[in-house]
């Protein structure tokens, strides 16, 4: 084992700082690819990530790398991780895609998914604040278009 | 206080990035996939254009075995008539019925959209004649087939792009099982249960990696030539 830890500073686009375990931080792709090739100075800027988000996410990227943690701790945190405001939800998503963990970038999607399936359209707005735009005949006539599926 | 409230009330979701929309969509069975549309617009159509279809027992799972070609005939019309973009994966799996025509029109309209990976899943019973148009299919990667009869068309060229073949109680002549597996040049795994007897056949494929004969496991083997 390697007797310097290497940091990286990570800098939010709300100017905040986060100082980080080189090997935690490339679970990012993109913090990755920067190291690798070398176009780390001292401070990486995430123009993309809020200082909250940041938070949320270093705090998944820690308990994921934390030495001998079994599996069912790692559901149990994954579980109560997800279960966030899709706000929150919607921010996780742009960040993992952002750094590019496709690992947090399932999980997230997963959570999408789950919140969705076996719901009624209603049900779904009100779950994720989305704004039927629809006129009453447009919305009988995508009923008719997909007819299987609102059966 | 305001600024928050607003935040936390805003529909962020449906203006995800489209990689995103994508991953949940196809994670969905495809009933919630189509019932999207009519969340709002902007929900419309992404059901239709993502890469992935799943057909499969969630699908069949409250009608009859009669009942289930109707739902696939109309499930088919409705995906021919709104579907955009490629199809690069396409999952089938109907273990309740018979004999199907419908999977011909799926096939053929998969061949035509651009499919990379495609598992068929079928009952047993009498095999299910594979379509000619299976093998039209340039950019096939995966190919998995269960319970199909296996004749190769003469036009049959080359599955130029062909990684991993999957042949689950399939019939097929030793001359075309050779021939097959010759015409797949970058073949690196392939699993075979086939049901009629084989005596001999001759395995010409230079980057096979992983080869399950029945009970037989090689693996990592940079060259396989049986009987050369």
């Amino acid at each position: 084992m390697s007797s310097s830890t290497k940091f990286l500073t990570l800098k939010t686009c709300d100017d905040k700082k986060f100082v980080l375990d080189e090997a935690i931080a490339v679970r990012s792709q993109t913090i990755k690819n920067m190291v690798e090739d070398d176009c780390v100075s001292n401070v990486i800027p995430l123009p993309n990530v809020d200082s909250k988000t940041m938070t949320k996410v270093i705090e998944y990227w820690k308990k994921h790398s934390e030495e001998g943690i079994s599996k069912d701790m790692l559901m149990d945190f994954d579980k109560a991780f997800v279960k966030v405001h899709h706000s929150i939800l919607h921010a996780l998503i742009l960040a993992a895609n952002f750094l590019n963990d496709k690992e947090m970038l399932d999980m997230m999607c997963q959570e999408v998914v789950d919140r969705i399936k076996g719901k009624t359209p209603e049900e779904i707005r009100k779950e994720f604040d989305i704004k039927n735009d629809f006129t009453p005949e447009e919305e009988e006539e995508i009923r008719k278009e997909n007819a299987w599926a609102f059966e | 206080m305001t600024e928050e409230v607003s935040r936390r009330t805003c529909d962020r979701i449906s203006n995800l990035p489209i990689n995103a929309i994508d991953a949940i969509l196809t994670r969905l069975p495809l009933r919630d996939a189509v019932r999207t549309s009519i969340l709002s617009r902007k929900w419309r159509y992404d059901w239709a254009k993502v890469p992935k279809l799943t057909l499969d027992e969630s699908l069949w799972k409250d009608v009859s075995n009669r009942g289930v070609r109707v739902k696939l005939g109309r499930i088919l019309l409705h995906l021919f008539s709104l579907r955009q973009g490629p199809i690069k994966e396409c999952r089938i799996s109907i273990l309740k019925s018979k004999y199907f025509p419908e999977v011909d029109n799926l096939i053929f309209f998969l061949s035509r959209n651009e499919i990379e990976y495609l598992v068929l899943e079928l009952p047993k019973g009498e095999k299910y004649k594979l379509p000619s148009s299976v093998f039209t299919s340039s950019k096939m990667r995966h190919l998995t087939l269960e319970y199909c009869v296996i004749n190769l068309p003469t036009t049959f060229q080359v599955f130029g792009k062909l990684l991993r073949l999957q042949l689950f109680n399939v019939s097929i002549s030793e001359k075309h099982l050779e021939k097959l597996i010759s015409r797949c040049p970058l073949l690196e795994d392939m699993e075979l249960d086939i049901s009629n007897p084989l005596n001999y056949i001759q395995v010409n494929a230079p980057n096979l990696k992983f080869l399950n004969f029945g009970s037989k496991i090689i693996s990592n083997t940079p060259l396989l030539n049986y009987g050369g």
